[in-house]
């Protein structure tokens, strides 16, 4: 099994004033402050106000992750986890599409599924392999065995994963959505033997399941558990079991 | 690479779609009124009916993943096999995509519209980049990882990188990897707002190129250590950090994504014996292709696919590499045939010559080595890939 380490992360959702507020949140066993307000997103600059809602969330958290890792943005490769991408965009075009109204190029070309990736890329005058992975409730582990499979082919570089998602807009909503949009970034790197975690997916589902609530989305699961010292984190996502072992 | 199934504007089916690419060349584009309202386009439709989807699967039965499925379906046996020897747990999924059922999600918006409710049989699986995958592992009873990588128009190229690393690394002994994009609407008018799209067939590299024709298909592999067939010898990534819709002009991101599959090959520019190229017959990728294949190799044999199958987007990937390897698989006593690149000969003065390939071409490949074919695919936002399928020597 691939070993890896958690160099840094950030993450950003509205009701969340810093790192500080989700770690407080995610070591204890409170509800999760109201989705009240905006996170902030300004660390694109002017690229920002070109971007959708997610790439938005998803490029800040990646840039701060980076910023407070110590590294320069151009020089990780990405691997960018969403369920449902820009799809606050995507239903602006089914509406013009029902409507007999033209589309918007700039909402068409900036509604594509890795357009996070690509404004990020952009931002960061990052010119290493982005990679953008989908995978029903089971986008970010996925995410996370691709990048820690790109972190092992790279052994000499670290790897910045940014999972993120909107909540669906009517009519494609479902009870099951998480209350918010999030992003969550990560920076890992492969790790020698002995040193950090290791990660494996198989067996059949015996993990916590995704239930709608922010600390039960695997990105916050993840993160809940490396902010803790228990040995094993099991989800079960999209039918499979993801284990994470110290 | 052991196994292929293939269906696109050119056929159902290796055979059929060699015959239509490389020994009885035709181009596969058709005359359609229907998705740009207003406006008749050429595009790629997969010709013939489409398999229907197993049981069990109608919450994803969408025109994708009957795609998906129609190319599925012609490797069960060996995708079976591999179930047999490695189990189900270590065989894994990774599919590429840029629609997914995109389709399906513009009738039930319009429906919802209409209506205030969704089509009867409608499931936001269907929508999910995530479904392709999922349905895929659902339908060939796979129990590994399955995901979809959805990065426009390079989506079924990068699907190989990561599934080699997979198998490389433990997580898994085979996967079945490839791509499926389905036309809609959304992005026949969206291509169409951008004003990418050519009135006539796209004449990739012409001095009068003037867009591409969208299309559509699916083309997927089964991965395996051994196994015989062509096999996955190299793939390079890069970004431009350009634009979300213009690549880099110079071509320095798809000149470096073309290195590195060389590099990741251990191969030189002079042992590859022909390039797919990206080729959609834009005014901009094909000036920043031509400027990069020159960077890389000087001269080589060229051809664009795309005026024979239209440009897939997600799939697009996926069925060149299938065309790549059925050039290797087809060809006999060190000779390969590669499709026709069809234009008008007019070369554009202004971009670097490239050795277009004619009818009936032949590669003979030198001094008894391997044939090497490389195929470029370039998405949206400069996301860039370069795979290398070629022969093995015991």
């Amino acid at each position: 099994m691939t070993r890896v380490v958690l160099k840094d992360w950030w993450a950003l959702a509205p009701g969340f004033a810093d790192r500080r507020a989700f770690a407080a949140y995610l070591t204890g066993s409170g509800a999760a402050p109201p989705p009240e307000g905006r996170a902030e997103t300004s660390g694109a600059g002017r690229l920002g106000r070109r971007m959708g809602p997610l790439g938005r969330l998803a490029v800040e958290a990646g840039l701060r992750c980076l910023k407070s890792a110590g590294l320069a943005p151009r020089d990780t490769p990405s691997v960018f986890a969403s369920r449902w991408g820009e799809i606050s965009m995507t239903a602006d075009l089914f509406a013009s599409l029902a409507a007999g109204e033209p589309l918007s190029p700039a909402i068409f070309s900036h509604s594509v599924h890795h357009a996070p990736a690509g404004f990020f890329g952009i931002a960061a005058e990052n010119r290493l392999p982005a990679r953008t992975v989908a995978a029903g409730e089971a986008s970010f582990c996925c995410g996370f065995l691709d990048a820690a499979v790109l972190a092992g082919d790279r052994r000499e570089q670290s790897v910045l994963l940014v999972a993120a998602d909107l909540v669906p807009p009517e009519p494609f909503r479902s009870p099951a959505d998480p209350d918010r949009p999030y992003a969550a970034a990560f920076l890992l790197k492969a790790a020698g033997e002995g040193d950090g975690f290791s990660f494996a997916c198989g067996g059949e589902p015996s993990g916590a399941r995704p239930n709608g609530e922010l600390r039960g989305e695997p990105p916050f699961a993840f993160l809940a558990w490396m902010l803790s010292d228990r040995e094993e984190l099991k989800l079960t996502a999209s039918g499979r079991t993801w284990r994470w072992t110290r | 690479m052991p196994a292929m199934g293939i269906v696109c504007a050119l056929g159902t089916g290796r055979e059929a779609v060699w015959k239509n690419a490389a020994v009885e060349p035709r181009s596969g584009l058709v005359s359609d009124g229907d998705l740009h309202p207003g406006r008749r386009v050429l595009v790629g439709r997969a010709a013939g009916s489409l398999a229907a989807l197993p049981e069990g699967l109608a919450r994803f039965d969408c025109r994708n993943n009957a795609l998906a499925w129609t190319a599925l379906s012609q490797i069960q046996g060996e995708v079976r096999a591999a179930v047999g020897e490695f189990g189900p747990d270590r065989v894994a999924v990774v599919a590429g995509t840029s629609t997914s059922g995109t389709g399906a999600g513009e009738e039930a918006y319009a429906a919802w519209t209409a209506s205030a409710r969704l089509p009867a049989g409608f499931d936001r699986a269907m929508l999910e980049f995530g479904g392709l995958a999922e349905f895929a592992a659902l339908a060939l009873g796979l129990r590994g990882p399955a995901y979809t990588i959805s990065t426009a128009c390079s989506s079924s190229a990068k699907v190989f990188a990561s599934a080699r690393s997979l198998i490389d690394q433990g997580f898994c002994d085979a996967v079945v990897a490839g791509g499926a994009d389905s036309l809609c609407r959304l992005t026949v008018q969206g291509f169409g707002a951008l004003e990418l799209v050519a009135q006539a067939r796209a004449n990739p590299f012409s001095r009068n190129r003037a867009g591409l024709n969208l299309g559509e298909g699916a083309a997927f592999f089964l991965l395996r250590r051994g196994g015989g067939g062509p096999a996955l010898l190299g793939v390079g990534e890069s970004s431009d950090a350009h634009h979300m819709s213009a690549p880099d002009p110079d071509g320095r991101g798809a000149a470096s994504a073309m290195s590195a599959a060389l590099d990741d090959a251990g191969l030189g520019p002079g042992e590859i014996a022909a390039v797919n190229l990206h080729g959609t017959g834009t005014r901009l990728n094909d000036a920043a292709e031509s400027r990069a294949v020159a960077r890389v190799f000087g001269a080589v044999p060229c051809v664009s696919t795309k005026p024979l199958t239209g440009h897939a987007l997600g799939a697009a990937g996926a069925i060149e590499a299938a065309l790549c390897w059925l050039s290797i698989a087809e060809g006999e006593n060190g000779a390969i045939a590669l499709p026709p690149h069809l234009w008008d000969g007019d070369a554009d003065p202004e971009l670097p010559a490239l050795e277009l390939t004619g009818p009936d071409e032949v590669i003979e490949a030198a001094g008894g080595r391997p044939a090497v074919l490389l195929s470029n695919s370039f998405g949206f936002g400069g996301n860039n890939c370069a795979v290398l399928i070629g022969e093995v020597f015991s």
